[in-house]
């Protein structure tokens, strides 16, 4: 039972946002009022998505920078690289998704032209354009290779999109052009209380569901092994 | 009509920053994608995310060069973003370049 405690931990961070996200005492603003409770859903998606990209970033450098060997050849690095990859899509799907019920709520539409959600737009397209290039090369290294280094070049890029060039113009979101971000007044003390351990609890979960991932790959990697040389026998 | 650009030094910092930042990004994908099959295709979808978000930065210092506006400094931090910006892409795609090649 080795490495038990982290996921006992994340599902115990979890449902104690869930249950004080939802019941737990809240500031009472103009326009926001309740969907303030979303705060504990949508941001920690974006949290856990920057987090799961940068793990993919990680292991997509390890794989260009280990040596030839058996390791190697068996692509580990590559295969957690790309299910990072994965994770965190579906995290910035969630994202999207939460975000666009609360824009509904509070700005009055599900699509603004905001520039963060633009940045969300091209995150999206940029790790769909990693699968059709995994995709579209048949040789498995030179696949793993080849998209290590578009991983690595686009997680870059990416951060530089959606960190920066947000908070140059103008926006709906808090903390940018010009905008007070969320903690300067309205993110009181208990608040707090429950976003860090929302953010924690989804970034733990994040890693478990990639762990998951890569077990059932390795192991399908091996079945498949035993399956070529189970043919080869007969043939 | 006549020349409708206003501020033509600041112009033509937005041509020399663009330009040089197509290039950059563009030949570090075009060597990604030279690896593929379809590699005009591929160049397209790669290429496009990483772009786009580049034109609209470029677009709104675009802006600020036709009419002449200064807003306080505005587009000296454009620039200097997409400088920024530009050192970073190259820098990158001297370091990634090698293992591209690597067979």
């Amino acid at each position: 039972m080795k490495g038990i405690w982290w996921k006992i931990l994340a599902v115990a961070l979890l449902f104690y946002s869930f249950i004080f996200g939802l019941k737990g005492d809240i500031p009472h603003l103009p326009i926001l009022r309740e969907t303030i409770r979303n705060l504990y859903f949508h941001v920690p998606m974006w949290f856990a998505m920057i987090v799961m990209m940068g793990a993919s970033m990680v292991f997509g450098i390890k794989h260009l920078a280990e040596k030839e060997g058996k390791k190697k050849a068996f692509l580990e690095n590559d295969t957690k690289s790309v299910l990072f990859a994965t994770s965190g899509l579906v995290f910035s799907v969630l994202g999207l998704l939460t975000g666009m019920l609360w824009a509904k709520f509070t700005w009055g539409a599900f699509w603004t032209n905001d520039p963060k959600l633009n940045g969300t737009a091209i995150t999206i397209l940029i790790y769909l354009a990693y699968f059709v290039l995994r995709g579209s090369i048949e040789d498995n290294e030179k696949k793993a290779q080849v998209s290590a280094v578009y991983n690595i070049f686009a997680f870059i890029l990416m951060i530089v999109f959606i960190g920066i060039l947000p908070r140059m113009t103008d926006s709906l979101h808090p903390g940018n052009g010009g905008n007070p971000a969320f903690g300067s007044y309205d993110l009181d003390n208990g608040m707090r209380g429950v976003f860090y351990p929302a953010v924690l609890g989804w970034i733990l979960f994040g890693f478990w569901l990639t762990n998951v991932k890569i077990r059932l790959k390795r192991v399908s990697k091996v079945l498949d092994k035993k399956q070529d040389k189970f043919y080869e026998s007969i043939l | 009509m006549g020349n409708l650009i206003k501020d033509q030094m600041m112009f033509l910092a937005t041509i020399v920053v663009g330009s040089i930042g197509f290039a950059s990004i563009l030949t570090m994908v075009a060597g990604i994608a030279s690896h593929t099959d379809q590699n005009a295709t591929l160049m397209a979808i790669l290429s496009i995310p990483l772009l786009f978000p580049f034109i609209i930065t470029l677009m709104k210092a675009t802006e600020y060069a036709l009419f002449g506006l200064e807003n306080g400094g505005g587009f000296t931090d454009l620039i200097a973003l997409l400088m920024g910006l530009n050192v970073m892409v190259i820098v990158m795609a001297y370091l990634l370049f090698p293992y591209l090649w690597r067979e």
